[in-house]
């Protein structure tokens, strides 16, 4: 009995701790934003000034902005191409499958150093494709899709087929059997993946530092390039925008999922 | 009648204040020093190719305004990235040569020395830079390693020096002034940092114990390598850029470059810098045309308008580096002038090293980059 009273109160420790380390990293950007030290690293008063900064500095908005696109295109070609590959990797069998299937691994498994790097001397060595939009966002593609490809395969393997073979049987195409059948099982899985692969994409920096062309600074280059003069609370404004507005979505979410289970 | 005299009392005194406000500007500032325009072949080559240029450069260090000017007077689109290294810039380059930047902007000679041997950077057109012509003191204009600025141009002066703040440093300290602040005693044990760079972490060594900043001699750089084991364990890190470290005073005495420390005492004054005894080392913000540029006239418009008196003023007096320009220096303020580092007597000149070949090839570059590995182990 005492035993797991111990045990329980180090459970209680441990998940406080980190719960904090967690949070409280967080919770700090917020407050420096709003606050007057040049350097967002101590609190000095409350001003605004970072957010009418944030909205009037073109490079940081521009930053923003080629990040977040760059991310939506990489979010969904890369499921896309992650849900297709798995796919065909789960139903066919063709020879070399095995090979295939650890291969697509590499992205993940190399450093991005190399990976950047590579794709550096590939894009401009040997296929010509313009440094810029089209290098990253193939560059992003490139590392996100071996993440959707596992976290789909991941759901097929606890898959009911014979949902879908029923579907074939009653005589539905192979086509629509996917999209009314497995696709919308698979959903879960599907979304879960561009979950991932959105901060992943948005997040990058190395690989997109070595395939980024001239005026192609996105956040991340743009936050790190700042480092001389200690980079400015601009950027803990832009984390606190991001965390209020995954709060939101998150809070939006459970609302319409209860409504939605009283409702039933 | 009346309304009618007042009215001209009016004319006259608008002509008046016209005429003041023209005397005035004409008299004062850098208007004195002629602007000597690019040649029309220049502008022409800029309007064919479209209007634009494309800088590499460090973020938030020169005014946005300068930029701006440029873009409002000429009608040429600046589009700038910026890199947090100079190291990072030159491997940039290094893997993709073509890389279409046209101006890459505060680099150092030895960056721009060696991109020129792997020859990735674009000759200078002087005829396309009238004012760097007339402008550039001579002592730039004939540097041993590249002599008539084929390849890049300085636009201000750095000085590596150091920094510390006055509350919580002794400046009666005997040290005080000298390299051996941030080699001796204890004192301020944990609260020191170092530029994170081999030239410069073994400059400062070399120079406290006497020697040259450039020096390859081997029996020296293993007296320094001894002098920054020794001082590694008192050091909150190596850091070239301090400045959040400083300002929230988590560290108290810094090397760093004496523009940067300008920067920091702008905004808190109890940070002071000063030029250690022993001398130091100096060399010229550095830029250079890359071999990739498509905009290079564009680039040289740029050089020559950084290169216009009341514009090198603007961002001299912003940067606090001190000038190259001639005529730059006679309308510094008071305040910056006092500030060390700023002007720099012969004297003291004369005990300061600039770059050398041997500090980038040779045996001194090969044992100091294993000397600084076992360093930073």
């Amino acid at each position: 009995m005492k035993k797991k009273r111990i045990a329980s109160k180090i459970l209680w420790v441990l998940s406080s701790l980190t719960l904090i380390f967690l949070w409280a990293p967080m919770i700090l950007i917020i407050v420096f934003s709003f606050s007057n030290n040049k350097y967002g690293s101590s609190w000095e008063g409350f001003t605004l000034k970072w957010y009418v900064k944030l909205f009037t500095n073109d490079q940081v908005r521009d930053a923003l902005m080629r990040s977040l696109i760059i991310a939506g295109v990489t979010v969904v070609v890369a499921t896309l191409i992650g849900t297709i590959t798995a796919y065909g990797l789960y139903k066919l069998n063709f020879r070399g499958k095995q090979f295939l299937r650890t291969s697509i691994l590499l992205p993940i498994v190399f450093p991005s150093v190399v990976t950047g790097s590579a794709l550096l001397v590939f894009f401009t060595r040997l296929v010509h494709i313009p440094l810029g939009y089209p290098s990253i966002i193939i560059a992003h593609i490139v590392f996100c899709s071996p993440l959707a490809v596992f976290i789909i395969l991941g759901r097929m393997q606890r898959f009911d087929w014979s949902w879908e073979e029923a579907a074939l049987d009653l005589g539905a195409t192979p086509f629509r059997t996917f999209l009314r059948v497995t696709g919308p099982q698979l959903l879960p899985a599907i979304m879960a993946s561009a979950m991932l692969i959105f901060p992943w994409s948005f997040d990058d920096f190395v690989i997109t530092y070595f395939v980024a062309g001239v005026g192609s600074t996105t956040l991340p280059i743009y936050v790190f390039s700042q480092l001389r003069f200690g980079a400015t609370p601009v950027i803990n404004t832009i984390g606190t925008l991001f965390v209020s507005i995954t709060m939101l979505g998150m809070v939006l979410v459970y609302f319409v999922q209860k409504m939605g289970k009283s409702n039933s | 009648m009346k309304k009618n005299y007042f009215f001209n009392t009016a004319i006259v005194l608008f002509i008046l204040l016209f005429f003041s406000i023209a005397i005035f500007t004409e008299a004062s500032a850098a208007g004195k020093y002629k602007d000597y325009k690019v040649p029309q072949s220049c502008m022409d080559e800029v309007r064919k190719e479209g209007n634009k240029l494309y800088i590499y450069d460090w973020a938030e260090w020169w005014p946005e305004e300068l930029f701006e000017n440029f873009t409002k007077e000429f009608g040429v689109k600046i589009v700038r990235d910026h890199y947090a290294d100079t190291e990072e810039m030159v491997t940039k380059l290094k893997l993709n040569p073509n890389t279409p930047y046209d101006l890459i902007l505060g680099a150092g000679p030895s960056d721009a020395v060696r991109l020129h041997k792997m020859k990735l950077l674009k000759e200078l057109t002087h005829a396309w830079l009238p004012n760097m012509s007339a402008y550039l003191k001579d002592e730039y204009k004939s540097l041993p390693f590249d002599p008539g600025n084929k390849f890049q141009f300085p636009d201000s002066i750095f000085y590596t020096t150091y920094t510390y703040n006055a509350k919580y440093v002794d400046e009666n300290d005997p040290l005080m002034g000298s390299w051996g602040l941030l080699f001796e005693g204890d004192k301020y044990k944990g609260k020191m940092t170092m530029i994170d760079n081999q030239m410069e972490a073994f400059g400062a060594a070399l120079k406290y114990l006497g020697y040259s900043y450039n020096s390859d001699n081997e029996k020296e750089l293993m007296e320094a390598k001894a002098l920054l084991m020794a001082q590694k364990p008192k050091l909150a890190a190596y850091d070239s850029w301090p400045s959040r470290l400083l300002k929230d005073e988590d560290v108290w005495l810094s090397h760093l470059w004496i523009g940067d420390a300008w920067w920091l005492a702008r905004e808190k004054p109890e940070i002071k810098g000063i030029m250690p005894k022993e001398g130091t080392y100096y060399a010229g913000n550095t830029g250079f045309i890359p071999k990739g540029s498509k905009h290079t006239a564009a680039a040289h418009l740029f050089i020559n308008y950084i290169f216009r008196t009341e514009v090198n003023v603007q961002l001299v007096e912003w940067i606090g580096y001190p000038p190259v320009h001639k005529h730059t220096m006679e309308f510094m303020s008071d305040e910056m002038k006092a500030w060390p580092g700023f002007v720099i007597d012969e004297a003291y000149q004369r005990k300061c090293d600039t770059f050398e070949m041997r500090l980038i090839e040779g045996k001194g570059k090969e044992l100091r980059d294993k000397l600084w590995e076992e360093i930073k182990k």
